[in-house]
Protein backbone atom coordinates (compact mmCIF):
# COMPACT_ATOMS: atom_id res chain seq x y z
CA UNK A 1 0.00 0.00 0.00
CA UNK A 2 2.92 2.15 0.96
CA UNK A 3 3.67 1.83 -3.43
CA UNK A 4 0.17 3.73 -3.78
CA UNK A 5 1.00 6.70 -1.99
CA UNK A 6 4.17 7.26 -3.30
CA UNK A 7 3.08 7.05 -6.66
CA UNK A 8 0.27 9.69 -5.89
CA UNK A 9 3.21 12.04 -4.72
CA UNK A 10 5.05 10.93 -7.89
CA UNK A 11 1.59 11.80 -9.83
CA UNK A 12 1.28 15.17 -6.90
CA UNK A 13 4.90 16.30 -7.64
CA UNK A 14 4.35 16.04 -11.34
CA UNK A 15 1.35 18.47 -11.21
CA UNK A 16 3.24 20.74 -9.25
CA UNK A 17 6.09 20.83 -12.01
CA UNK A 18 3.14 21.15 -14.93
CA UNK A 19 1.82 24.17 -12.93
CA UNK A 20 5.50 25.73 -12.28
CA UNK A 21 5.62 25.70 -16.06
CA UNK A 22 1.98 27.30 -16.45
CA UNK A 23 3.11 29.81 -13.64
CA UNK A 24 6.43 30.61 -14.96
CA UNK A 25 6.21 30.69 -18.77
CA UNK A 26 6.22 34.37 -18.29
CA UNK A 27 9.36 34.61 -16.87
CA UNK A 28 10.91 33.11 -20.17
CA UNK A 29 8.63 34.59 -22.86
CA UNK A 30 6.46 38.04 -21.25
CA UNK A 31 9.14 40.18 -22.84
CA UNK A 32 9.74 38.84 -26.51
CA UNK A 33 5.73 38.59 -26.63
CA UNK A 34 5.57 42.11 -25.80
CA UNK A 35 8.10 43.79 -28.18
CA UNK A 36 6.47 41.75 -30.67
CA UNK A 37 9.98 39.73 -31.41
CA UNK A 38 8.11 36.19 -31.51
CA UNK A 39 4.17 35.94 -32.03
CA UNK A 40 2.83 34.11 -28.52
CA UNK A 41 2.82 30.18 -29.42
CA UNK A 42 6.17 30.37 -31.17
CA UNK A 43 7.05 32.00 -27.93
CA UNK A 44 5.36 29.45 -25.73
CA UNK A 45 6.48 26.69 -27.95
CA UNK A 46 9.92 27.41 -27.93
CA UNK A 47 10.26 27.74 -24.27
CA UNK A 48 8.83 24.32 -23.68
CA UNK A 49 11.63 23.19 -25.97
CA UNK A 50 14.43 24.30 -24.53
CA UNK A 51 12.57 24.21 -20.66
CA UNK A 52 13.06 20.74 -21.30
CA UNK A 53 16.44 20.62 -22.31
CA UNK A 54 17.21 22.68 -19.86
CA UNK A 55 16.23 20.07 -17.00
CA UNK A 56 19.15 17.36 -18.50
CA UNK A 57 21.94 20.07 -17.94
CA UNK A 58 22.31 20.23 -14.53
CA UNK A 59 21.23 17.78 -11.09
CA UNK A 60 23.20 20.18 -8.48
CA UNK A 61 19.79 22.23 -7.39
CA UNK A 62 17.54 18.82 -7.34
CA UNK A 63 20.55 17.50 -4.75
CA UNK A 64 20.13 20.48 -2.40
CA UNK A 65 16.28 20.22 -2.54
CA UNK A 66 16.66 16.80 -1.49
CA UNK A 67 19.14 17.83 1.48
CA UNK A 68 19.31 20.43 3.56
CA UNK A 69 16.15 22.16 4.14
CA UNK A 70 14.07 20.06 6.54
CA UNK A 71 15.52 16.75 8.18
CA UNK A 72 15.60 13.81 5.96
CA UNK A 73 13.78 11.94 9.00
CA UNK A 74 11.09 14.22 8.72
CA UNK A 75 10.17 14.08 5.03
CA UNK A 76 7.87 11.21 5.17
CA UNK A 77 6.12 10.15 1.66
CA UNK A 78 2.93 12.32 3.66
CA UNK A 79 4.90 15.29 4.22
CA UNK A 80 6.03 15.79 0.55
CA UNK A 81 2.66 14.94 -0.45
CA UNK A 82 1.24 18.11 1.78
CA UNK A 83 4.04 20.22 1.05
CA UNK A 84 3.09 20.13 -2.68
CA UNK A 85 -0.95 20.57 -2.41
CA UNK A 86 0.54 23.47 0.02
CA UNK A 87 2.43 25.03 -3.27
CA UNK A 88 0.48 24.06 -5.75
CA UNK A 89 -2.75 25.72 -4.27
CA UNK A 90 -0.07 28.95 -3.58
CA UNK A 91 0.58 28.86 -7.11
CA UNK A 92 -2.72 28.61 -8.23
CA UNK A 93 -3.67 31.75 -6.05
CA UNK A 94 -1.03 33.75 -7.37
CA UNK A 95 -2.06 32.78 -10.52
CA UNK A 96 -5.45 33.55 -10.60
CA UNK A 97 -4.47 37.21 -9.27
CA UNK A 98 -1.66 37.73 -12.19
CA UNK A 99 1.01 37.97 -9.70
CA UNK A 100 4.53 36.75 -10.69
CA UNK A 101 5.32 34.74 -7.32
CA UNK A 102 8.02 32.45 -7.00
CA UNK A 103 7.10 28.53 -7.42
CA UNK A 104 10.56 27.53 -5.91
CA UNK A 105 9.60 29.43 -2.58
CA UNK A 106 6.38 27.65 -2.80
CA UNK A 107 7.66 24.41 -2.78
CA UNK A 108 10.11 24.83 -0.06
CA UNK A 109 7.77 27.05 1.77
CA UNK A 110 5.17 23.62 1.56
CA UNK A 111 8.17 21.44 2.70
CA UNK A 112 8.79 23.48 5.75
CA UNK A 113 4.88 24.61 7.04
CA UNK A 114 4.32 20.34 6.49
CA UNK A 115 7.23 19.62 8.12
CA UNK A 116 6.64 21.73 10.81
CA UNK A 117 3.15 20.29 11.45
CA UNK A 118 4.07 16.67 11.10
CA UNK A 119 6.98 16.44 13.30
CA UNK A 120 7.71 20.02 14.90
CA UNK A 121 9.96 23.28 15.03
CA UNK A 122 13.11 20.84 15.09
CA UNK A 123 12.31 19.53 11.84
CA UNK A 124 13.17 22.40 9.56
CA UNK A 125 17.24 23.52 9.05
CA UNK A 126 17.16 27.06 9.68
CA UNK A 127 20.73 27.76 8.93
CA UNK A 128 20.04 25.76 5.61
CA UNK A 129 17.19 27.67 4.38
CA UNK A 130 18.66 31.33 5.25
CA UNK A 131 21.86 30.10 2.99
CA UNK A 132 20.22 28.20 0.36
CA UNK A 133 16.66 30.11 0.14
CA UNK A 134 16.53 33.54 1.82
CA UNK A 135 19.75 35.06 1.05
CA UNK A 136 20.33 34.13 -2.76
CA UNK A 137 15.99 35.54 -2.72
CA UNK A 138 17.18 38.40 -1.82
CA UNK A 139 20.84 38.88 -4.23
CA UNK A 140 19.23 37.48 -7.24
CA UNK A 141 16.54 39.75 -7.71
CA UNK A 142 18.64 42.67 -6.90
CA UNK A 143 21.51 41.30 -9.01
CA UNK A 144 19.29 41.42 -11.83
CA UNK A 145 18.18 44.60 -11.79
CA UNK A 146 21.61 46.06 -11.66
CA UNK A 147 22.84 44.16 -14.51
CA UNK A 148 19.81 45.18 -16.87
CA UNK A 149 20.19 48.53 -15.41
CA UNK A 150 23.76 49.41 -16.52
CA UNK A 151 23.51 46.82 -19.46
CA UNK A 152 20.52 48.89 -20.83
CA UNK A 153 22.77 52.52 -20.25
CA UNK A 154 25.63 50.84 -22.00
CA UNK A 155 23.43 49.67 -24.65
CA UNK A 156 21.99 52.71 -25.38
CA UNK A 157 25.28 54.04 -25.44
CA UNK A 158 27.01 52.26 -27.97
CA UNK A 159 23.40 52.40 -30.12
CA UNK A 160 21.60 55.68 -29.13
CA UNK A 161 22.28 57.35 -32.48
CA UNK A 162 21.87 54.67 -34.94
CA UNK A 163 18.62 54.55 -36.66
CA UNK A 164 15.49 53.27 -34.51
CA UNK A 165 14.29 51.19 -36.63
CA UNK A 166 17.43 49.04 -37.12
CA UNK A 167 18.16 48.68 -33.32
CA UNK A 168 15.06 47.60 -32.90
CA UNK A 169 15.06 45.00 -35.94
CA UNK A 170 18.53 44.03 -34.37
CA UNK A 171 17.45 43.60 -30.72
CA UNK A 172 14.47 41.65 -31.53
CA UNK A 173 16.47 39.20 -33.51
CA UNK A 174 18.33 39.10 -30.27
CA UNK A 175 15.55 38.29 -28.16
CA UNK A 176 15.26 35.35 -29.87
CA UNK A 177 18.78 34.02 -28.81
CA UNK A 178 18.24 35.92 -25.23
CA UNK A 179 14.73 34.01 -24.78
CA UNK A 180 16.44 30.88 -25.76
CA UNK A 181 18.66 31.08 -23.05
CA UNK A 182 16.59 32.44 -20.20
CA UNK A 183 14.04 29.41 -21.11
CA UNK A 184 16.80 27.57 -21.03
CA UNK A 185 18.40 28.51 -17.68
CA UNK A 186 14.65 28.39 -15.92
CA UNK A 187 14.76 24.59 -16.93
CA UNK A 188 17.93 24.13 -16.06
CA UNK A 189 16.71 25.42 -12.05
CA UNK A 190 13.10 25.19 -11.95
CA UNK A 191 13.10 21.77 -13.52
CA UNK A 192 14.99 20.05 -10.74
CA UNK A 193 13.09 21.46 -7.70
CA UNK A 194 10.47 18.27 -9.11
CA UNK A 195 13.38 15.82 -9.48
CA UNK A 196 14.39 16.91 -5.94
CA UNK A 197 10.80 16.61 -4.12
CA UNK A 198 10.48 13.19 -6.14
CA UNK A 199 14.38 11.75 -5.10
CA UNK A 200 12.75 12.88 -1.76
CA UNK A 201 9.81 10.06 -1.27
CA UNK A 202 12.16 8.00 -2.93
CA UNK A 203 14.40 8.20 0.13
CA UNK A 204 11.19 8.02 2.57
CA UNK A 205 10.00 5.18 1.06
CA UNK A 206 13.76 3.29 1.01
CA UNK A 207 13.94 3.56 -3.09
CA UNK A 208 16.83 5.35 -2.83
CA UNK A 209 19.42 5.14 -0.06
CA UNK A 210 19.74 8.26 2.26
CA UNK A 211 23.34 7.99 2.64
CA UNK A 212 23.83 8.08 -1.18
CA UNK A 213 21.06 10.06 -2.28
CA UNK A 214 21.13 10.14 -6.51
CA UNK A 215 18.12 11.46 -9.16
CA UNK A 216 17.22 8.47 -10.88
CA UNK A 217 16.99 8.68 -15.06
CA UNK A 218 13.44 8.33 -15.00
CA UNK A 219 12.79 11.27 -12.75
CA UNK A 220 14.60 13.77 -14.78
CA UNK A 221 12.60 12.82 -17.68
CA UNK A 222 8.91 12.54 -15.96
CA UNK A 223 9.91 15.92 -14.45
CA UNK A 224 11.49 17.50 -17.79
CA UNK A 225 8.38 16.60 -19.94
CA UNK A 226 5.42 17.91 -17.11
CA UNK A 227 7.82 21.28 -17.36
CA UNK A 228 7.57 21.49 -20.72
CA UNK A 229 3.64 20.33 -20.72
CA UNK A 230 3.11 23.05 -18.37
CA UNK A 231 4.89 25.84 -20.27
CA UNK A 232 3.31 24.99 -23.51
CA UNK A 233 -0.04 25.29 -21.39
CA UNK A 234 0.78 28.77 -21.33
CA UNK A 235 -0.01 31.29 -18.49
CA UNK A 236 -1.57 34.39 -20.47
CA UNK A 237 -1.85 36.49 -16.61
CA UNK A 238 1.46 36.23 -15.75
CA UNK A 239 2.87 36.89 -19.36
CA UNK A 240 0.70 40.12 -19.30
CA UNK A 241 1.93 41.71 -15.64
CA UNK A 242 5.43 40.51 -16.50
CA UNK A 243 5.42 41.87 -20.10
CA UNK A 244 3.33 44.91 -20.15
CA UNK A 245 2.00 46.13 -16.81
CA UNK A 246 5.30 46.34 -15.28
CA UNK A 247 6.72 48.79 -17.33
CA UNK A 248 6.19 49.16 -21.45
CA UNK A 249 9.37 47.79 -22.70
CA UNK A 250 11.18 48.34 -26.18
CA UNK A 251 13.43 45.46 -27.33
CA UNK A 252 16.27 46.45 -26.25
CA UNK A 253 15.47 47.08 -22.72
CA UNK A 254 13.44 43.07 -23.00
CA UNK A 255 16.67 42.00 -24.65
CA UNK A 256 18.43 43.50 -21.69
CA UNK A 257 15.84 42.11 -19.20
CA UNK A 258 16.27 38.84 -20.25
CA UNK A 259 19.86 38.52 -20.89
CA UNK A 260 20.23 39.34 -17.21
CA UNK A 261 17.88 37.32 -15.89
CA UNK A 262 19.55 34.29 -18.18
CA UNK A 263 23.10 35.08 -16.68
CA UNK A 264 21.71 35.25 -13.25
CA UNK A 265 20.18 32.03 -13.52
CA UNK A 266 22.96 30.08 -14.95
CA UNK A 267 25.51 31.83 -12.33
CA UNK A 268 23.57 30.99 -9.37
CA UNK A 269 22.31 27.45 -11.08
CA UNK A 270 25.95 26.75 -10.83
CA UNK A 271 26.69 26.92 -7.35
CA UNK A 272 23.52 24.93 -6.71
CA UNK A 273 21.29 27.71 -5.63
CA UNK A 274 17.49 26.87 -6.01
CA UNK A 275 16.76 30.61 -6.83
CA UNK A 276 13.72 32.03 -8.07
CA UNK A 277 13.39 32.68 -11.66
CA UNK A 278 10.59 34.56 -11.24
CA UNK A 279 12.06 37.43 -8.73
CA UNK A 280 15.38 37.11 -11.34
CA UNK A 281 13.41 38.03 -14.25
CA UNK A 282 11.33 40.62 -12.26
CA UNK A 283 14.05 41.72 -11.45
CA UNK A 284 15.75 42.70 -14.43
CA UNK A 285 12.47 43.51 -15.85
CA UNK A 286 12.30 46.81 -13.27
CA UNK A 287 15.97 47.07 -13.94
CA UNK A 288 15.61 48.01 -17.36
CA UNK A 289 12.74 49.96 -17.35
CA UNK A 290 13.97 52.10 -14.45
CA UNK A 291 17.34 52.79 -16.69
CA UNK A 292 15.51 54.54 -19.04
CA UNK A 293 13.44 56.78 -16.97
CA UNK A 294 12.15 56.14 -12.85
CA UNK A 295 8.85 56.77 -13.89
CA UNK A 296 8.91 54.31 -16.29
CA UNK A 297 8.38 51.69 -14.11
CA UNK A 298 4.51 51.53 -12.75
CA UNK A 299 6.02 50.78 -9.11
CA UNK A 300 2.47 50.06 -7.22
CA UNK A 301 2.97 47.02 -9.57
CA UNK A 302 6.17 46.01 -8.61
CA UNK A 303 5.47 46.79 -5.00
CA UNK A 304 2.24 44.22 -5.46
CA UNK A 305 4.81 41.70 -6.50
CA UNK A 306 7.63 42.27 -3.97
CA UNK A 307 4.19 41.69 -0.90
CA UNK A 308 3.59 38.89 -3.24
CA UNK A 309 7.53 37.49 -3.01
CA UNK A 310 7.39 38.20 0.41
CA UNK A 311 4.06 35.97 1.29
CA UNK A 312 4.75 33.26 -0.46
CA UNK A 313 6.98 31.16 2.14
CA UNK A 314 5.00 31.84 4.61
CA UNK A 315 1.47 31.20 2.70
CA UNK A 316 2.64 28.23 1.10
CA UNK A 317 3.76 26.73 4.38
CA UNK A 318 0.52 27.02 5.81
CA UNK A 319 -1.28 25.90 3.20
CA UNK A 320 1.23 22.93 3.38
CA UNK A 321 0.43 23.16 7.38
CA UNK A 322 -3.30 22.89 6.89
CA UNK A 323 -2.96 19.69 4.10
CA UNK A 324 -1.66 17.79 6.25
CA UNK A 325 -3.94 18.26 9.09
CA UNK A 326 -6.55 17.83 6.70
CA UNK A 327 -4.98 14.35 5.56
CA UNK A 328 -5.13 13.58 8.99
CA UNK A 329 -8.89 14.79 9.34
CA UNK A 330 -10.03 12.63 6.51
CA UNK A 331 -8.49 9.44 8.02
CA UNK A 332 -4.44 9.67 7.99
CA UNK A 333 -2.23 6.95 6.93
CA UNK A 334 -3.55 6.28 3.23
CA UNK A 335 -6.82 7.04 3.06
CA UNK A 336 -6.35 10.75 3.94
CA UNK A 337 -3.36 11.69 1.82
CA UNK A 338 -5.99 9.42 -1.42
CA UNK A 339 -8.89 11.47 -0.24
CA UNK A 340 -7.38 14.75 -0.58
CA UNK A 341 -5.85 13.68 -3.81
CA UNK A 342 -8.71 12.79 -5.01
CA UNK A 343 -10.75 15.97 -3.75
CA UNK A 344 -7.63 18.47 -4.84
CA UNK A 345 -7.61 17.03 -8.78
CA UNK A 346 -11.43 16.82 -8.80
CA UNK A 347 -10.84 20.33 -8.34
CA UNK A 348 -7.74 21.36 -10.20
CA UNK A 349 -9.40 19.62 -13.52
CA UNK A 350 -12.80 21.63 -13.06
CA UNK A 351 -10.73 24.83 -12.73
CA UNK A 352 -8.36 24.50 -15.82
CA UNK A 353 -10.58 22.99 -17.95
CA UNK A 354 -12.97 25.86 -17.34
CA UNK A 355 -10.26 28.77 -17.35
CA UNK A 356 -8.16 27.03 -20.34
CA UNK A 357 -11.58 27.88 -22.48
CA UNK A 358 -11.81 31.16 -21.18
CA UNK A 359 -8.36 32.48 -21.33
CA UNK A 360 -6.43 30.61 -23.73
CA UNK A 361 -3.04 31.78 -25.44
CA UNK A 362 -4.15 33.75 -28.48
CA UNK A 363 -3.16 32.86 -31.85
CA UNK A 364 -2.17 35.94 -32.51
CA UNK A 365 -0.92 38.97 -30.89
CA UNK A 366 -4.02 41.23 -28.78
CA UNK B 1 24.24 11.76 -10.99
CA UNK B 2 25.88 11.40 -7.57
CA UNK B 3 24.88 13.79 -4.96
CA UNK B 4 27.42 16.25 -5.15
CA UNK B 5 29.20 17.81 -2.16
CA UNK B 6 26.44 20.13 0.05
CA UNK B 7 26.18 23.80 -1.17
CA UNK B 8 26.53 26.64 1.26
CA UNK B 9 26.73 29.82 1.07
CA UNK B 10 30.06 31.47 1.62
CA UNK B 11 31.43 34.97 1.13
CA UNK B 12 33.34 33.70 -2.31
CA UNK B 13 30.86 31.51 -3.54
CA UNK B 14 29.14 34.71 -3.71
CA UNK B 15 31.28 37.10 -4.98
CA UNK B 16 31.83 34.21 -7.82
CA UNK B 17 27.74 34.13 -7.89
CA UNK B 18 27.88 38.17 -8.55
CA UNK B 19 30.69 38.79 -10.40
CA UNK B 20 29.81 35.68 -13.10
CA UNK B 21 26.67 37.04 -13.40
CA UNK B 22 27.92 41.20 -14.01
CA UNK B 23 30.32 39.77 -16.69
CA UNK B 24 27.95 37.57 -18.78
CA UNK B 25 24.52 39.61 -18.22
CA UNK B 26 26.56 42.86 -19.09
CA UNK B 27 29.24 41.59 -21.50
CA UNK B 28 26.40 40.05 -23.77
CA UNK B 29 24.55 42.89 -23.99
CA UNK B 30 27.10 45.58 -24.60
CA UNK B 31 28.61 42.89 -26.89
CA UNK B 32 25.31 42.62 -28.88
CA UNK B 33 24.61 46.34 -28.99
CA UNK B 34 28.13 46.67 -30.79
CA UNK B 35 26.67 44.05 -33.27
CA UNK B 36 24.17 46.44 -34.59
CA UNK B 37 26.29 49.42 -34.58
CA UNK B 38 28.91 48.00 -36.11
CA UNK B 39 26.00 46.05 -38.69
CA UNK B 40 24.30 49.81 -39.35
CA UNK B 41 27.28 51.68 -39.37
CA UNK B 42 29.10 48.93 -41.99
CA UNK B 43 26.01 49.49 -44.38
CA UNK B 44 26.41 53.00 -44.13
CA UNK B 45 29.86 53.09 -45.27
CA UNK B 46 28.91 50.82 -47.88
CA UNK B 47 26.75 53.32 -49.39
CA UNK B 48 28.90 55.93 -48.86
CA UNK B 49 31.39 53.97 -51.38
CA UNK B 50 33.78 53.38 -48.52
CA UNK B 51 34.99 49.65 -48.61
CA UNK B 52 38.05 49.74 -46.63
CA UNK B 53 36.78 51.11 -43.45
CA UNK B 54 32.88 49.56 -44.16
CA UNK B 55 34.73 45.90 -44.34
CA UNK B 56 36.82 47.22 -40.74
CA UNK B 57 33.44 47.74 -39.44
CA UNK B 58 32.25 44.47 -40.87
CA UNK B 59 34.94 42.59 -39.12
CA UNK B 60 34.38 44.51 -35.33
CA UNK B 61 30.63 43.37 -36.02
CA UNK B 62 32.12 39.59 -36.64
CA UNK B 63 33.99 39.96 -33.76
CA UNK B 64 31.18 41.54 -31.71
CA UNK B 65 28.99 38.68 -32.30
CA UNK B 66 31.98 35.69 -31.89
CA UNK B 67 31.86 37.68 -28.23
CA UNK B 68 28.11 36.92 -27.75
CA UNK B 69 27.98 33.33 -29.03
CA UNK B 70 31.44 32.96 -26.59
CA UNK B 71 29.82 33.93 -23.89
CA UNK B 72 26.31 32.01 -24.50
CA UNK B 73 28.93 28.60 -24.73
CA UNK B 74 31.10 29.47 -21.93
CA UNK B 75 28.03 29.72 -19.57
CA UNK B 76 26.60 26.94 -20.83
CA UNK B 77 29.89 25.13 -20.78
CA UNK B 78 30.25 25.95 -16.83
CA UNK B 79 26.85 24.53 -16.25
CA UNK B 80 27.50 21.13 -17.99
CA UNK B 81 30.72 20.60 -16.91
CA UNK B 82 29.74 21.18 -13.00
CA UNK B 83 26.59 20.76 -12.74
CA UNK B 84 26.34 16.84 -12.72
Amino acid sequence: MKEVLLVVVIVTALGFDFTNGFHDTANAVATSISTRAMPPRVAVAFSASLNFVGAFISLKVATTIASGIVATQATTTSVVFAALIGAIAWNLVTWRLGLPSSSSHALIGGLVGAAWAAVGAGAIQAGGILDKVIIPAIISPVLAFVVAWTSIVLAYRVVGRRRPGVVARGFKAGQVLSSGLLSLSHGTNDGQKTMGVITLALVAEGAIPSTHIYVPTWVIVASASAMAFGTYAGGWRIIKTTGTRIVKMDPSQGFAAQSAGAAAILAVSHYGFPISTTHVINGGVMGAGAAKRLSAVRWGVAANIVVAWMLTLPAAAAAAAAAWGLTRVLGGGLTGPLMLFAIASLLLFTGFARRARAHAVPVTQS
Amino acid sequence: MTVVAATSLSAHTLLNVVSSALVAGIGITVAFSALIYCADRAAELHRARRAAAAWAMTASGVLALAACLGLVVYGLVLVLAKGK
